[in-house]
Parts: C-alpha cells; sequence; structure tokens
C-alpha cells in the first residue's frame, strides 16, 4: 500500500458574486509510496496551491479521496482535523511562517507542545535534530536575528520534530538566495535519504532535480510524470527543463 | 462635481472604517450629551429655585463641568491619536496612488467636519430628550418633591460646542502636522519590523513594589482623620508610581520568571499567552496602569457617595435625636427672657401643634450650662495641658432644674454630684484640675445629654447642687461666669408632618423674639430640627451622588473604549500569528481558548488591581469620611461591594462582546 495516494480528485470553485464556477482540479490520480521525495511543478494557475492545501486538509475537494495510510482525510471531522495535521503531517512554507513572539527553541517546540508532550521529551527530540539541521546555535536566538536560510532551516526543523509521516514543502526556496537554496535542499536530500517521505510543491527547476519525481500539472490534472532512477541532478534539471520547455510550446 | 469630491471621499473612508468610528461617534457624542447635561442642570433656573436658598448644588456640579472639561480633552485626543494610527497605512496608499499631502488634509478636513458635527447633533438631541430624565433623577435624589418645565437650553448648547469645537480643530491640526512629518513608505511599512523581546527591569520592578507597599502601609496604618486627609494624596501618588511600574516592569519580570519554569511554560494552555504576553505587555503597560487608576477612581467616587448618600438617615439621626431643637442664649448681655416669657411660648408651641394634628411625645426645656473643653484618655485636659484631644461639651445642670424636667426628686449633699456621657467612662469620682467631685450616680434621661452619637459630638452633663457650684467648676474653663442657656427638645407624635411642624414652630418663635425685644436688644438663638438637617444631607449628599453616578459612568465608557480599541487593534497584529499557529495544528477550539484568556487576563488585570487598591484604600477613606459617614463602615463596605459588583459585570458584558470580534478579527 502506497503511503499517499490521491484518487479522482475534483476541485470546483464557485465565485461569490456569481454562478461562474472555476474548476481549479479536474482530474489528479497519483500516489506516493513511503520513502519517496516527489515534487510538483506547474505554472501559475494550474492547481498546484488547491491540491497542496487539499493534501494539508486546509481545504476539502469537491469529490475524490485522498487516502494517507489507507485513511481518508476528506472525511475528518472539523475537530480531528488539527490533531491529525499535528501527527501527520509537517509544513514547510515559502515565507517561513515563524513566530517572532517565540525564540527559535520554542519556534521549533510549537507543534509538540500543541500535543502536550512533556519538556524533558522536547529536549531530547531537538537535541538529536539540531545539529542535523545546523541550527543548534540559533536556538536561543529570535526569528528576526537569523537569516532567510537560518529560518528555512529552523522551519524545516519544526516539521521534522514531529517525525510526520509526510513533510508537504510549498515552494520551500522561494525567498531564499541561490547559496541558501543549495543548503536546503541538500537538507531535503539528506533528511529523504534517513527514510522521510518529502511532498514539494515548486516553480524551480533545481529544487525539482533533487527529487526522485517530478509531476508535471496542466489544467487541473496530472500531465507528466518523470522519475530520476539513477540521473544525477544536472541530468534530472535537463529532463525537467525539456518537459517545461514541451509544455511552454503546448505540445502534446 | 468637483466640488463634492472630497465630501463623497471623506464619507466612504468613514463607511470603510466602520469598525473605528463607529465605536468614536458613539462616545464622542456620549461625552458631548453628558457635557450638556450637566451644564443644562447647573443652568436650570427651576432647580435653583427650588433649593433652599443655597447653592451646594450648583457648586458641586459645577465641579462637576471641570472635571468634565478636563476629562474630555484628555480622553478624546486618545481617541483620536489612536484612530490616526490605525488609519496611517490607509493615508500613506492614498499618498502614493496621487492624493497630494495637501489634498489629504481637504479629505480629512472633511471627514473632521462630518465627525464633528454628527458628534455635537447627536449629543445634543439626546442630551435634550434625556435632560428631563436627569433632572427627575437629580430632584428625587436631592428629595425634592416639585415638576419641572421641560425645555432646551441654548446657553448650554453654545457652552458644549464652545467647549468640543477646538477639541475636535486641535485633533485635526495633530492630524495635519503628522500627515505633514510622515513619509508613505515608512506609513506603509509601519510595524511591520519584529520587535524585540523586552528586557527584564529588576530596578523598576523593585521600586513599584516598594512605592506600592509604602503607599498600602500609608493607607492601612494612619488612625486618625487629620493625618489621613493630609496623608492621602502621598498614598495616592505612591500607589499610582507603583501601579505603573509594576504594569510596566514588574508584570515583564513576573512572566519572564514564569518562562523560566520550564514544566509551567511548556504547555499547551501556558505556551503562547506567556509569550504573547510578554510583547503585549509591552506596548500596552502604560496603557493597562491608566485604565487601573481610572477604575480605582471609578469604585473610590461611587462607593464613597453612594455610601454618603444611603448613609443619610443614620447621619441625621445622629446629629439630632429630637425632632426639634431650641437653644436660646439670651439677650446681648447673657441675660435670659422671664420663666413667664417662656411658659407661654411653650404653651403655645404646644397648643399649636396639638391643634395640627402633630401632637408631642416629648417636650423638655431645661436650663444648662455649657461649656467647650478638651478630653483626652477619658479626662478633662486643663488649660495648660498640650497633646492629642477631643473637643467636647461640658455642660452643667442644677439639681433643681434636673428635678422639674424629669420629674425626679433628687437631693446632692455638697460636692456630690449626678453625671451622664456619651463616651466618658466614669470611675468614682470626677476630676476637674485638683478637684475631685464624688459621683452619687450616672443617669440616663431622654435629651438630657445634647448629643447622644459621640462620634458627632462628645458630651459630658454633670448635675450638681445648685449653680454657685457650677459656677465654680467651671471657672477652670472659663474665666467669667457662665450664662445659662434655655434649652428645648421636642418628638412630634406625627413625624409626617414634620413640615408643617417646622413652620408652625418657625411662626411661633418669631412671635416670641418679637415679644421678648426690650431696650437690650432682642434674643439670640439656635434651632435645628430633623427636617432641616435631612433636607440639608439630601442636597449635599444627593448631588455628590448624583455626579457620583454621572462621573462614574462617563470614565466606566472612556475605560470600555479603551480596552475595545487596544483589543482591536491587538487582534489585527495577531492576525497573522494565529494563522501560523493554525497552519502547525492548533485547532479553532485552541485558538478560542488562547484568545478568551489573553483578552480575560487584559480587561480584569486592571480591574483586579483596582479592586486590590481599593481594599487597602478602605481604611483610609472611611478614617476621611469619618467625619461624615457616621453610619460606619458597615454601610460603606456593602457599597464599595455593590460597586465592585455593578463595574464587574458592566465589564464582562463588554468582554464577552469584545473577545468575540477580536476572534472575528482573527479568524479572518
Amino acid at each position: 500500500m502506497s503511503l499517499l495516494e490521491v484518487k479522482n480528485l475534483k476541485k470546483i470553485y464557485t465565485t461569490r458574486f456569481s454562478n461562474q464556477q472555476v474548476q481549479a482540479l479536474s482530474n489528479v490520480t497519483f500516489s506516493v509510496e513511503k520513502g519517496e521525495y516527489v515534487a510538483i511543478m506547474g505554472e501559475s494557475g494550474s492547481g498546484k496551491t488547491t491540491l497542496l492545501n487539499i493534501l494539508a486538509s486546509l481545504d476539502k475537494p469537491t469529490s475524490g479521496q485522498v487516502l494517507l495510510n489507507g485513511e481518508d482525510i476528506t472525511h475528518l471531522k472539523e475537530k480531528e482535523i488539527s490533531q491529525f495535521r499535528r501527527k501527520n503531517l509537517g509544513f514547510v512554507f515559502q515565507e517561513f511562517n515563524l513566530l517572532d513572539t517565540f525564540s527559535v527553541k520554542d519556534n521549533i517546540f510549537l507543534p509538540l507542545v500543541l500535543s502536550k508532550e512533556p519538556y524533558p521529551v522536547m529536549n531530547q527530540k531537538i537535541k538529536s535534530l539540531a545539529p542535523r539541521l545546523g541550527i543548534e546555535h540559533l536556538l536561543d536566538k529570535y526569528p528576526y536575528e537569523i537569516s532567510g536560510g537560518q529560518k528555512q532551516r529552523v522551519a524545516v526543523a519544526r516539521a521534522l520534530i514531529t517525525h510526520p509521516q509526510l513533510i508537504l514543502a510549498d515552494e520551500p526556496t522561494g525567498a531564499l538566495d541561490s547559496k541558501s537554496t543549495d543548503q536546503l535542499l541538500e537538507i531535503f536530500d539528506q533528511v529523504n535519504q534517513e527514510g522521510q517521505t518529502i511532498l514539494m510543491v515548486t516553480h524551480s527547476t533545481k529544487a525539482a532535480s533533487y527529487a526522485s519525481r517530478v509531476l508535471f500539472i496542466r489544467d487541473g490534472e496530472v500531465f507528466h510524470q518523470i522519475y530520476k532512477g539513477n540521473q544525477t541532478n544536472q541530468q534530472m534539471y535537463q529532463s525537467i527543463s525539456d518537459t517545461l520547455t514541451l509544455l511552454a510550446t503546448g505540445g502534446e | 462635481m468637483k466640488s463634492f469630491f472630497y465630501p463623497r471621499l471623506a464619507l466612504t473612508n468613514l463607511r470603510k472604517n466602520a469598525k473605528l468610528y463607529f465605536p468614536y461617534l458613539l462616545t464622542s457624542s456620549f461625552t458631548v450629551m453628558m457635557f450638556y447635561l450637566i451644564n443644562y442642570l447647573a443652568s436650570h433656573e427651576g432647580l435653583k429655585q427650588m433649593q433652599s436658598g443655597t447653592t451646594t448644588m450648583k457648586v458641586i456640579l459645577n465641579l462637576g463641568i471641570i472635571v468634565m472639561v478636563i476629562f474630555s480633552v484628555i480622553f478624546l485626543f486618545y481617541m483620536n491619536s489612536f484612530l490616526m494610527k490605525r488609519r496611517k497605512k490607509e493615508i500613506a496608499l492614498y499618498n502614493i496612488l496621487g492624493l497630494e499631502k495637501k489634498h489629504i488634509m481637504i479629505m480629512m478636513l472633511y471627514e473632521t467636519i462630518i465627525t464633528s458635527f454628527i458628534s455635537l447633533l447627536m449629543g445634543f438631541v439626546f442630551g435634550v430628550i434625556f435632560s428631563q430624565l436627569v433632572s427627575l433623577l437629580l430632584i428625587h435624589l436631592m428629595g425634592l418633591a416639585t415638576t419641572l418645565t421641560f425645555h432646551v437650553s441654548w446657553s448650554s448648547f453654545l457652552v458644549t460646542v464652545i467647549v468640543f469645537l477646538p477639541i475636535y480643530l486641535v485633533s485635526y491640526l495633530i492630524y495635519v502636522i503628522q500627515i505633514q512629518l510622515s513619509n508613505p513608505i515608512e506609513l506603509l511599512r509601519g510595524s511591520q519590523s519584529g520587535e524585540r523581546e523586552p528586557k527584564t527591569k529588576w530596578l523598576m520592578t523593585i521600586i513599584g513594589f516598594i512605592t506600592l507597599g509604602l503607599g498600602y502601609y500609608i493607607a492601612v496604618t494612619i488612625d486618625d482623620p487629620t493625618t489621613a486627609i493630609a496623608l492621602f494624596f502621598v498614598a495616592v501618588i505612591l500607589v499610582i508610581i507603583g501601579t505603573y511600574c509594576l504594569f510596566t516592569a514588574g508584570s515583564i519580570t513576573i512572566l519572564k520568571l514564569l518562562k523560566k519554569n520550564k514544566h509551567f511554560y511548556y504547555q499547551t494552555k501556558h505556551f503562547t499567552s506567556v509569550s504573547q504576553l510578554i510583547y503585549r505587555m509591552k506596548q500596552n503597560a502604560v496603557g493597562l496602569a491608566s485604565i487601573c487608576i481610572l477604575c480605582t477612581c471609578i469604585l473610590v467616587m461611587l462607593s464613597s457617595t453612594v455610601s454618603l448618600y444611603f448613609g443619610i438617615e443614620d447621619t441625621v439621626t445622629a446629629y439630632q435625636q429630637d425632632s426639634y431643637n431650641l437653644k436660646v442664649y439670651g439677650y446681648d448681655d447673657g441675660a435670659l427672657p422671664s420663666d413667664q416669657e417662656f411658659t407661654k411660648f411653650y404653651s403655645q408651641i404646644q397648643t399649636e401643634l396639638e391643634q395640627n394634628g402633630i401632637g408631642v411625645d416629648s417636650f423638655i426645656h431645661t436650663k444648662r450650662y455649657s461649656v467647650s473643653v478638651r478630653f483626652a484618655n477619658n479626662r478633662i485636659l486643663t488649660d495648660k495641658e498640650t497633646g492629642n484631644f477631643v473637643v467636647g461639651y461640658l455642660v452643667g445642670m442644677t439639681q433643681d432644674e434636673y428635678n422639674r424636667a424629669y420629674h425626679q426628686n433628687v437631693h446632692l449633699s455638697d460636692q456630690n454630684i449626678l453625671v451622664s456621657s456619651n463616651f466618658f467612662e466614669f470611675k468614682d469620682t470626677l476630676d476637674i484640675e485638683q478637684q475631685q467631685y464624688p459621683i452619687q450616680e450616672v443617669v440616663h434621661q431622654p435629651y438630657l445629654l445634647p448629643n447622644e452619637n459621640p462620634t458627632a459630638e462628645r458630651n459630658l452633663i454633670v448635675i450638681m447642687k445648685d449653680e454657685e457650684a457650677i459656677q465654680e467648676m467651671m471657672s477652670h474653663f472659663f474665666g467669667d461666669s457662665i450664662k445659662p442657656t434655655e434649652n428645648l427638645s421636642i418628638v412630634y407624635h406625627n413625624q409626617s408632618k414634620a413640615k408643617e411642624a417646622e413652620d408652625i414652630l418657625t411662626k411661633c418663635l418669631d412671635n416670641f423674639v418679637l415679644e421678648t425685644q426690650n431696650e437690650h436688644g432682642g434674643i439670640s438663638f439656635y434651632h435645628s430640627s430633623i427636617y432641616e438637617v435631612r433636607l440639608m444631607l439630601m442636597e449635599l449628599y444627593g448631588s455628590l451622588f448624583f455626579l457620583g453616578i454621572f462621573l462614574g459612568i462617563l470614565f466606566l465608557m472612556a475605560t470600555i473604549l479603551i480596552m475595545y480599541y487596544k483589543q482591536l487593534s491587538e487582534g489585527y497584529e495577531d492576525q497573522k500569528r494565529f494563522e501560523i499557529m493554525q497552519k502547525v495544528g492548533m485547532n479553532a477550539k485552541e485558538v478560542k481558548q488562547t484568545i478568551r484568556s489573553q483578552v480575560l487576563i487584559f480587561f480584569f488585570l486592571p480591574l483586579l488591581a483596582a479592586v486590590i487598591h481599593m481594599a487597602f484604600a478602605f481604611h483610609l477613606i472611611t478614617m476621611m469620611f469619618g467625619y461624615i459617614v457616621i453610619s460606619g463602615t458597615q454601610v460603606f463596605i456593602t457599597c464599595t461591594l455593590i460597586s465592585v459588583i455593578i463595574v464587574a459585570i458592566v465589564y464582562a458584558i463588554v468582554y464577552l462582546f469584545t473577545s468575540r470580534t477580536y476572534y472575528r478579527i482573527v479568524k479572518n
């Protein structure tokens, strides 16, 4: 059984002031195996963000199923959703979404505190996690005192500390310079090597080239996918840009 | 077309910012209304005529007007600066979109004109509507029974406009200056940059604790009224300093200590609240401290005026036990009218009272010798002694007079005396200077003492063998020989006809004065009655009570509005924060709980602090009012508790409303 199965996902938005309907997702079907590193690419308006929101249980589909470990998350009750999200999913956002009122350490602790973990356990977890992300010297600082790349690594730590089934990353390199981007992608790679399943939505060919599989979405459907197989990052980069060119020129 | 551009833009702006401007207009109108009302009452001709020739009410209302002017200026400026802060971004946007500063100023001038016009109009309209109601309330509180004509006071309206227009105008000028000095890009960014966590200020915390402790110590330890009044302001200032220090520095110190306690801090409930409160305290401590002081003012004002008012009956009976009391001091040389003249006068009074269905339960007249002395430690101080003392009266009466008035048959030998007092603890003898007078008996007779209540007046009455003995005893305190006074105490049978009785007695007295006039001139006298005392107290305490309620409502409204605005701006700032927390896995219920507990702390911390202040001030206040609140601390405690409960209920209602609005903002 796959870790994540997405079946015939459909999402139609009805605008508030007219009856005009906008189809964001028409029919999306794919699955993610445990330990996979999947990137989802597509142009603006292709339905990436809608897809990610549904996967994150922040939004409900019009029809279709999302199964995580065989459990359909689209039918979770309002009460269960937050707990489900806390237990099973880790989030990394483009805008980092760190809280200025918390120190770096407390930001990472936030999901654990919400899950009512005792302090010694939390401390144990951060002690093993921080060195892997190279942030152990930042723990007592505040978000406004550190750089963008460092902030994103802190956000990754916050996502990882609950040992989620799946990491959902939304344009994680979008606000980073190239050096920080490289560092972050290395970290994702390393985390994936250790067995963490990652699903990343991105615009960046470079970011996608690190993934083991890339899905292309166009007009609300999975249009194409590439497996990395034994390709190097460079070769993968080339394959992705070829596909993107093809997509852009409208070839079928 | 073009000429309507600015007014229309201004109207649109106000409508778009309804969440800000609606409460502003509401309170601004309310303030105008209150100001009109108090002016209306102070200048009301009908009310003026109703009073018994005194100006107590007018003086108190004028005091209220002064307080209101000061309050309105501070409060409206505060509100306007708040509105401006919230609208900075919007104004910067207009600037960037191409409106010059000049145009923005014209736009804002129209906004000011519109809001001022609405405030004044609404305030005036509701002022006129409620004027009859408040005048009835005031009349009722003062115990007057008259109907008033309803009218619109244009002069009060004019005064209101004269006071409020400059306030609005100056607020507008402050806007203009701010716009002139501002730079749109700065305005747009506004408060985006991350804020540093505040540092622990130990020194200020310690100063806060010391000043507050000292203030409390003074308030609790003072035990005589004279020093209480003198030190009251010292204590108040110390407590105010302490409040500000502890709210600004102390709160952060405590929160930081809580944060250091890992097991406490890393719990779902405390985690977000503690960390957010640290930041909020940094921004709002001064505001909260001010609210705390305002709340304390409300409580002191309400509880003291209410207890004065509800203590009126007790105070009346404390000052006067008989229905009517007359003291005749006689002619200039001290001589009294003859006994026949008195007998005639008394029988006239009795007949008249009887004929008018009033009747008497008690009619006692005595001739007495009275001198003021200093009492200390259950003893009478001599002229040369110094030290702490209380002034009171030493009254002498002959045994013949006593026997006649109270139908007794006492025979005192030599130095023996009968005594009676409302506070003195008698031993075997009464010592005056070197002389020891053996006490034959301690007696109690109705209206023998000038006053039964020791708080109102300390009395010691001595009944002696004859006038000679009295003169000798009193010569220690009064060089010349003492002239007697004639004292009359009447208790009406039918108390409800006190007013008629008053008229009859006044008539009889006038008649008596006229009849006893001789070549030495007229007699001098002093009279007082329950009816008169009650009327006076009702007027004084009634108008104080009215002012207490009036200003209490006004201050309460200000407190609530400041809280509401603070929460509103907090809500906007916290929007992003709660969004992140929800993404990380906080559910709606937890968000609601966190918000509720935060708003709760914010709302009730100042009130709680105010109640604690009040508890400590309690002793000091009862001490200060000791002169006037005769009914004792019981009434005061009850009134304070009731005031606290009322304020808390109003607070709770607004709290529920505010936390809902706040939640809605955060949820967006």
